[in-house]
């Protein structure tokens, strides 16, 4: 393993390491913009040019393999002010408009204008002036921001394979933009990503176009809760309100990416018609109540159905979007009763997409795996009279079996967020948590248990359903409270 | 056995003190029919400044939101109206909590486009917490009056009047 010496600092890393990564594990950051470790490297902006011992140029740091005995300074003097020198070329033509741009606070460019100290400019000619484009539906691009990285144009190459993207124009009226054609934009499933990479503001998810500052938003790493796949993902939120997400890296599941669908599946979770209240049937309606009467009504519902019928007739019914733990606890509570966990409601699969570097896959349920582990043993014989059933799948429609099942009910509750199909034929409905308010365990389809962590609090009296669960497990057991988890 | 004369001649100084200020200078003043004249230093209610066209000068930056010590800024931006060439963004909603502000003028000296500026103006009383908060109308309404010397203005004063 070659031994490679960076600002006096020795490091030994694997053979074919790049000088840039090298100098990572010794603690070292080098400037850098068109670099991406995904990615191949271009070596196109000359901001990790160093010096190295015994070369009479600088070299790229970025695409420069490490040899046995290599000396790295980063900040020789020469380095300095070749990287002094790029960020003037650069700063030429990029117009000064931080405070509303939607990248001040995670630019690249901005960071480095900081720290070299570029508060003049000695150009006094006139600067090229671009125009702002819609390359698709969720993503813009700001010419005069761009600084022609090309990392969107090799992504689009590279992981997605669809390489919508080019460099038009020559000098600096070069941009980038869509191939010309009718109906060409920048649509592929992982169109966003170019948000992320870009290391200045020029490409802005206009899903979160304008919508605050980034140093307002409050992070939070979850797990996405689209598909079976699992991205790990940053959850920003500003003022308890979702702003935005982003994909959080991870080598064995997601790499650096993840897909727009995923990306764009939160604002149902702002949606007005959110349950907020605890509901109870009387007379026929569905009337908004306390915690202490839903529950109570929960319990008087599930034990006249008991009593009438024996323990076979009690059942749940679970959710591939419900954590494993509200699964577990389900189960606790039913087999608690003497009834089953029957089953549960997932939602159908999707066409599987599979691109170069990233796949997309068929299942749209983040925890069947999960929920598959805790369904129990024990079958129900009979048909339920009595169901307690775990919701929150969003635009849920029942499946003909589902139907069937829920035909001739007694009793229905149902843990809910949205008045569904379902929820509308409940006898009780507690309000329960999307994915973004909840803690819990996700298995994904690879069998990785991932953690989903509460980025914000569901919305009035909506609770966690794993809280939800444990009310009721202690209400109705207090022997079984004591083993639960 | 006591004299009269010291006790007259306490009377009189006495009464001569009543007298004088029968015929000095009044330092009483007729508040509330006459206000009190306020020092052009005074910061109270903001105002968000209008450009050439009547519009709202503010970018929905949020530096004001970000500087303001009190946490009393809040601000929610949105794409710019269409025909609205000069920015691509402004503040659909802003709002000032009277409460919580402690009329600082950070928020002046932080805005890059002078939008946002604190006037005179006392705050008036109300009688709910929500009254207090100043809206994006208010502020607006507010535009017209003179804004307080800022402090930069005021220190260039005293060193002016200091250097002669």
């Amino acid at each position: 393993m070659p031994k490679v010496t960076v600002n006096g600092k020795q490091v030994e890393v694997a053979a074919g390491t790049r000088v840039i990564t090298a100098a990572q594990s010794a603690g070292v950051e080098i400037p850098h913009f068109c670099y991406h470790p995904a990615l191949t490297t271009p070596a196109n902006c000359r901001m990790c040019l160093v010096q190295q011992k015994g070369q009479r140029r600088l070299v790229p740091a970025c695409s420069t393999v490490v040899t046995d005995g290599m000396e790295i300074d980063s900040e020789a003097e020469e380095a300095r002010v070749n990287r002094k020198g790029v960020m003037e070329f650069l700063l030429i033509n990029h117009p000064l408009d931080c405070p509303t741009c939607d990248e001040a606070g995670e630019c690249r460019l901005q960071d480095y204008t900081g720290a070299y100290r570029m508060n003049d400019s000695r150009y006094a000619e006139r600067k090229v002036t671009k125009t702002i484009t819609n390359l698709s539906e969720n993503v813009q691009f700001w010419g005069n921001r761009c600084i022609v990285c090309t990392r969107c144009v090799r992504f689009c190459q590279e992981v997605t394979g669809t390489s919508e993207l080019g460099v038009f124009q020559r000098g600096d009226h070069n941009e980038i933009g869509v191939f010309p054609g009718p109906g060409k934009a920048l649509d592929n499933p992982l169109s966003m990503n170019v948000v992320d990479i870009c290391p200045v503001g020029a490409l802005l998810a206009r899903d979160y176009l304008h919508k605050t500052r980034f140093w307002f938003l409050k992070t939070t790493d979850s797990t996405c809760a689209t598909c079976a796949k699992g991205c790990s993902i940053h959850v920003d939120a500003y003022r308890g309100e979702i702003m935005r997400l982003r994909p959080r890296e991870n080598p064995q599941v997601n790499g650096f990416w993840m897909c727009d669908t995923g990306r764009l599946n939160y604002p149902y979770t702002h949606r007005k018609d959110r349950l907020k209240k605890p509901l109870v049937r009387k007379n026929g309606a569905l009337v908004e109540t306390s915690w202490e009467e839903a529950i109570d009504a929960v319990y008087q519902g599930l034990e006249a159905v008991r009593a009438r019928h024996g323990p076979q007739a009690i059942a749940g019914w679970s959710s591939a979007w419900a954590t494993s733990e509200e699964a577990l606890l389900l189960k606790i509570f039913v087999e608690g009763l003497g009834g089953a966990v029957a089953g549960f409601s997932a939602l159908p699969d999707k066409k599987e997409i599979i691109l170069p570097k990233f796949t997309i896959p068929a299942d749209r349920n983040p925890n069947r795996r999960g929920i598959q582990a805790h369904i129990g043993s024990r079958k129900t014989t009979t048909k339920p009279k009595g169901v307690h059933v775990l919701g929150g799948i969003p635009d849920y429609t029942l499946t003909p079996q589902e139907k069937e099942l829920f035909s001739s009910l007694e009793f229905l509750s149902v843990q809910e967020i949205f008045l569904s199909e379902l929820a509308q034929k409940a006898h009780v409905v507690l309000p329960g948590a999307t994915p973004f308010e909840k803690s819990g365990t996700y298995v994904n389809a690879q069998e990785i248990a991932q953690e989903l962590k509460a980025a914000i609090q569901p919305p009035g009296d909506a609770r966690e359903d794993r809280r939800i669960l444990e009310e009721l497990v202690r209400t109705f057991a207090p022997q079984a409270a004591a083993t639960a988890p | 056995m006591p004299s009269i004369t010291e006790p007259a001649a306490a009377l009189v100084k006495g009464f001569g003190i009543t007298l004088k200020h029968l015929f000095s200078r009044k330092f009483t003043s007729q508040y509330p029919e006459k206000p009190h004249p306020i020092a052009p230093k005074f910061r109270g209610e903001h105002k968000l400044n209008k450009d050439g066209e009547g519009r709202v000068k503010c970018v929905a930056c949020f530096l004001c939101e970000t500087n303001c010590p009190a946490y009393a800024i809040r601000i929610k931006s949105a794409p710019a109206p269409d025909g609205w060439q000069d920015r691509e963004r402004y503040p659909a909603e802003f709002e000032v909590d009277l409460l919580k502000c402690i009329f600082c003028g950070y928020c002046e000296e932080a805005c890059p486009v002078d939008a946002i500026a604190l006037t005179n103006k006392i705050p008036e009383v109300e009688t709910s917490r929500e009254a207090f908060i100043l809206n994006k109308e208010k502020l607006l309404a507010n535009a017209d009056l003179p804004a307080a010397t800022s402090a930069e203005k005021y220190l260039d004063d005293i060193l002016k009047k200091w250097k002669g």
